[in-house]
């Protein structure tokens, strides 16, 4: 047991993993570094399955390069979790590879439209810069550097995918009409991405008293909908919730719930989609098996 | 792939800097190190030079922070309060 003393000294300043940490801070850092690991590594097969089918040769360079910048957070974060837990690389690639889907909601919903893709990369990349700016400070040093390249290469994800959402709606009726079902269909899920509020989240009050993250998911879902409800609404989009409302008061929104039912069974379960996902990577990494062979 | 090892990673960003510490990589050897050093450190960041070092080759001091603080009480090795010969501070 950790007394709340030995807590507040853990979360005063950040720690290194040559230093003497309970095995109760190492757990909760491992379970909450490899899950944004392997979302990091899971989630860009969306993303470079896009690369050939993209329809102009600028759309085709942003995904090359955002999908290259997603798996090499995942490594690096790999790297993180290796140090945490003396785990090999090709322990965590199995674990990636055959484990359970322990990875973010949205990878488990199909990308099939060109619209898709591109709301991702605005709205979902946009909600983990504000999820991510928060774990500069996180105690656990390795993971709160790892964040500095992190964050930077998903403002360039952010900046594309709302460049790529204007060029759309500067374009066709069609297009637009293509946009907002886009919206509709992300607006729930990525709402849902922040994870439930704090009294319902099993992790979240540890995280915090250990200082491994420093923002309640729901005061995180709150500066998101601050900053991105304007943003959806300029570009000349709808917001699908008619129960959306800014309390100028209390500086809240109200909001329909997401499913969270359907949150918490993607995240123990996992989905057909994330399956093909896991199965994808699996065969690639079978293709370029002969090169890590060591005879 | 026992025979992965983890190298750090330094990167200088501009002629006279130092190198700083900037992460891993994990290879084989310093000269594939070097290579996806380069690729994941130096892809889009300004950099002028990279260092690779094996990390079993670096030894890292086991003090407690509270050790360097006794540098800080050496009050007599700071010119503060050092009078030259005409009298006036330093
Ligand atoms: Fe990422
Ligand atoms: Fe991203």
């Amino acid at each position: 047991m950790t007394s709340s003393a030995q807590l507040k000294e853990t979360s005063a300043r950040q720690v290194e993993p040559w230093q003497d940490l309970s095995d109760d801070y190492r757990a909760a850092a491992t379970r909450m570094i490899e899950f944004h690991m392997m979302s990091e590594i899971v989630g860009p097969v969306h993303e470079f399955r896009w690369v050939p089918r993209a329809p102009s040769l600028q759309a085709k360079l942003v995904f090359a390069a955002k999908s290259q910048d997603e798996v090499g957070h995942g490594l690096m974060l790999m790297r993180v979790c290796q140090d945490l837990t003396g785990k090999s690389r090709a322990e965590y690639m199995e674990q990636i590879l055959d484990g359970p889907p322990r990875f973010m909601n949205i990878f488990h919903y199909p990308w099939d439209e060109w619209v898709d893709p591109a709301i991702v990369a605005w709205l979902i990349d946009g909600a983990e810069i504000e999820r991510q700016a928060t774990l500069l400070r996180s105690s656990y040093g390795p993971y709160a550097r790892a964040m500095r390249k992190i964050l930077k290469e998903e403002g360039f994800h952010h900046h594309c995918g709302r460049y790529l959402i204007g060029q759309m709606m500067a374009g066709t009726r069609e297009q637009r009409a293509a946009v907002q079902r886009g919206v509709d269909r992300w607006w729930l899920r990525t709402l849902a991405m922040f994870g439930p509020r704090d009294e319902n989240s099993k992790h979240g009050p540890k995280l915090m008293a250990y200082g491994l993250k420093f923002a309640q998911n729901e005061a995180l879902r709150q500066s998101w909908l601050t900053k991105f409800v304007p943003q959806i609404r300029a570009v000349g989009l709808e917001v699908p919730d008619d129960n959306l409302a800014y309390d100028g008061e209390t500086g809240r929104w109200t909001y329909t719930e997401p499913d969270w039912q359907e949150f918490s069974s993607l995240l123990r379960g996992g989905s057909p989609v994330g399956a093909e996902l896991q199965r994808e990577l699996r065969q690639a990494r079978g293709i370029s098996a002969w090169l890590f062979s060591e005879d | 792939m026992t025979y992965l090892r983890t190298f750090e990673v330094f990167r200088q960003k501009a002629p006279g800097d130092a190198h700083v510490h900037v992460g891993e990589v994990e290879a084989p050897d310093a000269a594939t190190a070097m290579v996806l050093a380069k690729e994941h450190f130096a892809r889009r960041e300004v950099c002028c030079s990279l260092w690779v070092a094996d990390r079993s080759d670096v030894l890292a001091s086991q003090w407690d922070p509270e050790v360097f603080d006794a540098g800080r009480a050496k009050a007599y090795r700071r010119s503060g309060g050092l009078r030259t010969s005409s009298g006036a501070p330093s």
